[in-house]
């Protein structure tokens, strides 16, 4: 601590602060104009001048650091002239009329404070206001109007500092300096990924977004968090007249440090699409028609229970969404098992990342990640595997990013070249489902090398020489062979992981989504515990987990044969019935994929499906359309009349977005972290745990369910799931808390397994042998294919795809090398068509260097493409979650004219504006 | 997506003026060519838009890019420390410099020791020769003291301030004296990576520097193992790209790093995060030339020579209008007059209405400060600093508010753009003196918002740019009033 003197008050501060922060702390609010807390201290603008005794002349505060005995003036007569005269300088450098500049700017706030707002400037008048500035009015989501630019360059440097995209530069010097994206004519045209940091960031609204022009500024704040992925991004939800006019990040977020991808920031408009449903729906005839809720209610109910009476409630499965809150997927799981009877409740973590929760969970005793995102600045090395962070996780992808920049090193394990893997110190270009004999070779060469943490080893490893033994099959010369990269690339990779410590990883669905999804987890652990990579700082094996709460939705229960906490079955019975006072049933339950099987075999009869459109995602299209069509009953619970909904509906339950609600969501980083309602819901629709519990009522369980609202059902979440016990919404209303967090003292886990792993002192290391998926190429199909997402789209494009992102991203993609493009005869943008051993459709082409000859790559974010239409039957041999990733594939040219029609194809409803 | 900054260079060369070097036919815009032309502003170059200012041919302004001209070059001092080895002309070659006892400064250093070295340094009293006069020892000792395994050398050899090419001559003349003076810095502070900086304006200074290298690299006097020793250093020589603010150190060392070459905040100072954001030492041309001097006679030789706080000798160019231009070598404390009236010989033409030390961006020194001695800290309490040491003078034919514009458009066009006062206040002087000069009017409320720009400049600029824009801008107010009391009334 050091003594300052501010104003004349003396006061003891944290050393290393800088005077501004010092100043502010003190409620000193010395104005700013280039300072952003997210970015380097530029000292540009020179507002923030003050005088500090025995300093010559006035020192900026944003740069200058707090020493002891300092004695600051933060401002004065001398001073106020002079920010003043700065920001005349300012208004005349452009000939910038102050009623130009919103009056929400903090530039226009200082422009007052100055008793500048009413008078402006007329000083040199002329030659300034001549000139031409840029503009842009083009893009969906931020418009741009240099004239009101004050040079403050902060738009250019949150682009460089947080985003890393490098997008707007200045060219030329002095007063001739513009700002222009780089490379391009305007926004759409460079490569902006539309995080929106610049018009966040900017101080006038040069630089501003475009619905905050069309539809006015927002009158009020909510802090939530974002629908999309699983980073979890803390957002600010800007409303007026109770519709979203914007959103933006919030600054003191653990999670993304006021930062937001294109999806938080911007990708909100389908809470109001002209083509959400809001009133319960039943068909009839094949007909819908809008019901009453005691309707639809009553319509569910009575076939619930005839099909209970008449064949067991395992006639009778539930698919939980990853979409809603922990609270509503508490409820699901509560629902079918009381209310139902049956086990038979899963969710889409089938079809993502049950095998880490499962491979984890097994080796580790936690399924979920070991360490937090704030590890990602305490990394000397990152592993990232089968992950595509820049475009699925973009806030954490920024993060990693911006490390890497500085000189942290990366290796990368993907089939394609992804942005990360450009930027990787090694990228291994293996060929999709060749995971296992890579990491076993990685391990291989550390331990061959000497390379492995034998301290951490002794003290926490066991089984160590049965892996080992394993593992001298496993040398680098043989693995690269099966995974197309050179053993020495191996090599190296691997001792720039045991060696350049922490090492970080990080993996996503491109290790999970494989018949072997489960086992590949568990041997990324295995490399982690033999380079002691784990229970540390910068370490630690860590899942990017696609939804905002597919974490939460498993981890309440929604999971045949867990209960909330992840708990097996039997071992949480006595304390759940407890608490409940309820029977739980003793049969084991179908998981999602096995729903489809028993639907098949004429086992399951009904199905009510939350918040997912599993004819568009799940895989093998014409398998699950088969089940679905000899199901009798199917209740869809969703926003949008989705495909499933259309074809085999049979009664549809409006809800509402999470805008409308509270709740809370669990991140990737086991962090339980609150949503608030900031528009009412829109007409008839409910959330979620709503029509759970008045459903419940409805068939006879209302004591079960009784609810004063989302809190109420946390607190009894809390009597049930000890590692969540400590986690009140009262702590939590601002920047959540990360499980285990047993007592209400308790801070919460930033790092698991740090002395001990949840399942004991020590851990096991597991062999893993390499069983090769029976999706192969052949003569008639000789391309694998392999799928992901695309930074501008999620998943089936339900809430993106109604958002004008479909302006920024129109279709789906196929990326194909140049040598199979000229093998085919293929050329970029062309449409051709795919086809597998189980279905076919068409997808436009993207020639290039991506991907490897006899790898393809496609995003199947669009219902135009249905790309479901083509991946195969194969699933994960412990967690049955669909192997996605790897389909074998061959590719027909169909001529442009094809092309053109299916570019004709209307794309989904856009953005009301 | 490209994720690469580096990636980036349409945008930094837009930065520059003399991307594609020196124009053949091009002409010097800077302050000595002005007044040489009698106050006419000379305008950009035919090609390219931007001005060339100062190609260091002051001695034969108006200059040119082809033609050269003559100069003297004559000594001042007790003892001559720079350029002994020059006084006849260039340095033919490194054999040339060996015979005349070259290098030794380095061996001399080697058997000091790293401590030693900066000892001398620091008992020496010299200081750093760019302007700002900052103690050369203590700034070495401050870089040997990082503990870093990297760490980077720099010459700083882009001279931009018009009036001065004290730098161009040595640079040009005997390069070996700095290539050896970087080596000795390199030992001294534990680096193996030497940048030498010189700016396009000086097309022999890169030439003769690049050959230097090259011929001492053969000799192993340079590179690996410098003369058998487990010492090796490198030198990389960075072509300046026409941009006047890179003389400053941090601007000039994101120049090197190829980024936008913007002042940096400081702290950080380049001692601890300088070039590629390692501890790095930088030092102008001349500051470099004494140091082998020193190691060779000692720091009470070279202390024993100069003036209060000021020690040694300082080099000083004086521009066209002089009887003798040339480029003196004299001791501190040397009073200014002397210089003017015995090393310059006068005018050629009626008496001295001012001269700008330090460059145009610095306070004018009126004819009756002459007695005041040559001296860092009497000429900053006589409101004007010394800067490089060109001395520029100027005769009555130069008129104030033509001179005040000329100064604030050089200003104006070579502002990074960085800081507020900078790049719209010495837009604005710029647009003002225009006014005044083109006979417009002003605006009742003009010499107000001058005064108070000036002061913002003063105050408030990020670096010497816009403070000696202020400084001018005052001085030339206070010393000629009667030339712009009209606008100031």
């Amino acid at each position: 601590m050091v003594q300052v003197n501010i104003d004349g008050v003396d006061m003891e501060l944290p050393r290393g602060i800088s005077v501004l922060e010092a100043a502010r702390s003190a409620g000193r609010d010395i104005p700013t104009l280039c300072y952003d807390p997210r970015l380097e201290p530029y000292g540009g603008c020179r507002l923030c001048i003050v005088k500090i005794d025995g300093h010559g002349r006035p020192e900026t505060s944003c740069n200058t650091r707090v020493s002891d005995g300092m004695k600051i003036t933060t401002e004065d007569e001398e001073l106020k002239d002079m920010r003043r005269n700065i920001l005349e300088l300012l208004l005349d450098e452009k000939g910038i009329s102050p009623d130009k500049i919103d009056s929400r700017k903090e530039f226009y706030s200082y422009l007052k404070r100055y008793g500048l707002a009413e008078t402006g400037v007329n000083i040199s008048g002329g030659d300034a206001a001549m000139r031409h500035y840029h503009r842009e009015d083009n893009h969906p989501f931020i418009t741009v109007d240099m004239s009101k630019c004050i040079n403050c360059y902060r738009c250019v440097r949150i682009c460089d500092e947080v985003q890393g995209q490098f997008v707007w530069r200045k060219w030329n010097r002095g007063s001739e300096i513009e700002i222009l994206p780089y490379n391009a004519e305007d926004l759409l045209e460079s490569n902006c990924v539309s995080c929106g940091a610049c018009a966040d960031t900017c101080p006038t609204g040069a630089i501003e977004d475009a619905s905050v022009l069309h539809l006015g500024y927002p009158e009020e704040f909510t802090r939530s968090v974002c629908p999309y992925c699983g980073t979890g991004c803390e957002i600010n939800i800007g409303t007026r007249n109770d519709r979203i006019v914007e959103i933006l990040p919030v600054l003191d977020s653990p999670v993304n440090k006021g930062h937001l991808c294109i999806k938080g920031r911007y990708s909100y408009g389908f809470a109001d699409a002209e083509d959400r449903i809001t009133d319960p729906m039943i068909k009839d005839g094949g007909v819908w028609r809008k019901a009453t809720w005691q309707e639809a209610y009553g319509k569910i109910a009575c076939e619930f229970r005839s099909l209970i009476e008449k064949h067991g409630g395992d006639s009778i499965g539930i698919l939980g969404s990853s979409r809603a809150t922990n609270e509503e997927n508490y409820l699901t799981q509560k629902f079918a098992r009381i209310v139902l009877g049956t086990n038979n409740v899963d969710g889409c973590a089938r079809v993502c990342h049950a095998p880490t929760a499962g491979g984890m969970g097994s080796t580790l005793g936690t399924g979920a990640a070991t360490n937090s995102f704030n590890d990602i600045e305490r990394a000397d090395t990152f592993l990232v595997i089968g992950a595509n962070p820049t475009e699925n996780h973009p806030v954490v992808g920024a993060r990693i990013k911006q490390r890497v920049l500085h000189g942290s090193k990366l290796i990368v394990v993907d089939p394609r070249k992804t942005e990360l893997a450009k930027l990787a110190t090694i990228h291994l270009q293996i060929l999709p489902g060749t995971d296992v004999p890579l990491i076993n070779a990685m391990a291989e060469t550390i331990i061959e090398e000497g390379l492995m943490d034998q301290e951490f080893l002794d003290s926490r490893v066991d089984d160590f020489h049965q892996y080992r033994e394993f593992l001298k099959t496993w040398s680098a010369e043989k693995a690269a062979d099966i995974c197309g990269v050179t053993a020495e690339e191996i090599k190296e990779a691997a001792r720039l992981y045991a060696t350049a410590k922490p090492a970080m990883m990080f993996h996503g669905l491109g290790v999970t989504e494989h018949i072997q999804g489960t086992q590949t987890v568990m041997d990324l652990v295995n490399l982690a515990l033999i380079t002691g990579n784990i229970g540390k700082p910068g370490s630690g094996v860590n899942p990017l987990r696609g939804q905002n709460n597919v974490q939460g939705s498993a981890h309440m229960g929604v999971e045949p044969s867990k209960l909330t906490g992840y708990v097996p079955i039997e071992k949480g019975r006595a304390l759940f019935e407890d608490v409940w006072g309820a029977r739980i049933p003793a049969q084991k339950g179908l998981d999602g994929m096995q729903m489809i099987d028993a639907a098949l075999q004429g086992k399951l009869h009904a199905l009510w499906v939350i918040g997912w459109d599993i004819h568009m995602t799940n895989p093998d299209r014409s398998v699950t359309d088969m089940a679905l069509s000899k199901l009798g009953f199917i209740v869809i619970q969703d926003l949008f009349m989705n495909e499933t909904a259309k074809m085999y509906g049979n009664v549809f339950l409006p809800v509402v977005s999470s805008y409308e609600k509270d709740g809370t969501f669990m991140n990737s980083e086991r962090r339980i972290q609150r949503i608030r309602k900031a528009i009412t819901p829109r007409g008839n629709s409910k959330a979620d745990w709503q029509i759970i519990s008045e459903l419940a009522a409805m068939m006879g369980k209302s004591e079960y369910f009784q609810y004063t609202g989302p809190e109420d059902i946390w607190n009894e979440i809390r009597r049930v799931w000890e590692g969540g016990r400590g986690i009140t919404y009262e702590r939590i209303s601002h920047a959540g808390l990360q499980w285990p967090c047993k007592d209400e003292n308790d801070p919460g886990t930033e790092i698991l397994h740090r002395d001990s792993f949840t399942i004991g002192l020590r851990a096991s290391l597991t062999a893993v042998g390499f069983h090769p998926t029976p999706e192969e190429t052949d003569e008639d199909y000789p391309i694998l294919l392999t799928t992901g997402r695309s930074l501008f789209q999620f998943n089936a494009s339900t809430m993106t795809g109604r958002s004008g992102n479909n302006a920024l991203r129109p279709s789906d993609l196929l990326q194909i090398s140049h040598q199979d493009a000229e093998r085919l005869g293929i050329s970029d943008g062309e449409v051709a068509r795919i086809a597998s051993r189980y279905g076919t459709t068409l997808i436009r082409c993207s020639v290039g260097d991506d991907v490897k000859q006899g790898v393809a790559f496609a995003t199947f974010n669009s219902p135009l493409t249905q790309l479901n239409l083509v991946t195969g039957p194969n699933r994960d041999n412990l967690q049955n979650t669909p192997e996605y990733k790897v389909t074998a594939i061959r590719i027909e040219k169909i001529g442009q004219e094809a092309g053109n029609s299916h570019n004709t194809i209307q794309p989904l409803q856009t953005h009301p504006e | 997506m490209t994720a690469n900054s580096s990636l980036v260079s349409g945008e930094i060369d837009s930065f520059y003026s003399l991307v594609q070097g020196l124009p053949e036919d091009g002409f010097c815009s800077g302050t000595t060519c002005f007044i040489a032309s009698g106050g006419q502003s000379r305008g950009a170059a035919n090609r390219g838009s931007r001005k060339i200012y100062c190609l260091g041919k002051c001695y034969a302004a108006p200059a040119d890019v082809i033609h050269e001209g003559e100069f003297r070059i004559g000594i001042h001092a007790s003892e001559s420390v720079v350029i002994s080895k020059i006084q006849g002309g260039p340095v033919k070659n490194l054999e040339a410099y060996l015979e005349s006892g070259g290098f030794n400064g380095f061996r001399s250093a080697v058997k000091l020791g790293r401590k030693k070295i900066v000892d001398y340094l620091e008992e020496s009293g010299l200081r750093g020769r760019g302007g700002a006069g900052f103690p050369t020892g203590r700034k070495w000792r401050s870089v040997q003291q990082q503990n870093s395994s990297e760490k980077y050398v720099v010459m700083n050899g882009d001279e931009g301030d018009p009036g001065s090419y004290i730098d161009r001559v040595l640079m040009e003349y005997n390069p070996y004296l700095l290539i050896e003076a970087m080596e000795i810095a390199g030992y001294a502070v534990g680096s193996g990576a030497g940048f030498a900086y010189i700016r396009t304006e000086y097309p022999h200074s890169i030439e003769r520097f690049a050959r230097a290298i090259e011929e001492m690299k053969a000799a192993n006097l340079l590179g690996e193992n410098v003369e058998e020793s487990k010492f090796s250093f490198n030198i990389t020589l960075k072509r300046g790209l026409g941009s006047y603010v890179c003389g400053e150190e941090t601007a000039l060392m994101r120049s090197i790093e190829g980024k936008r070459p913007e002042v940096s905040v400081r702290p950080p100072y380049p001692t601890e995060r300088g070039l590629f954001g390692k501890p790095t030492l930088i030092n102008n041309v001349e500051t470099f030339a004494s140091v082998p001097w020193i190691m060779q006679n000692g720091p009470q030789r070279y202390a024993s020579m100069g003036y209060a706080k000021s020690r040694g000798t300082k080099l000083i160019s004086l521009n066209s209008v002089f009887r003798t231009p040339g480029l003196y070598e004299v001791e501190f404390g040397t009073p200014i007059r002397y210089i003017v009236e015995n090393l310059g010989g006068g005018l050629k033409k009626g008496s001295v209405k001012g001269l700008m030390l330090g460059g145009p961006l610095s306070g004018i020194l009126t004819p009756e400060k002459l007695d005041i001695p040559l001296d860092y800290e009497s000429l900053r309490q006589n409101g004007t600093s010394l800067g490089h040491g060109g001395i520029i003078a100027f005769g009555d034919d130069v008129g104030i508010p033509e001179l005040m514009e000329h100064v604030a458009s050089f200003a104006s066009d070579e502002s990074c753009g960085k800081c507020t006062p900078c790049r719209s206040g010495s837009r604005y002087l710029r647009n003002f003196f225009h006014d005044m000069n083109t006979g417009q009017s002003p605006k009742p409320e003009s010499p107000d918002f001058f005064r108070r720009t000036v002061k913002s400049l003063r105050d408030a600029s990020l670096c010497g740019l816009g403070t000696g824009l202020a400084e001018f801008a005052d001085s030339a107010i206070k010393g000629y009033p009667e030339e712009v009391v009209k606008w100031f009334r």
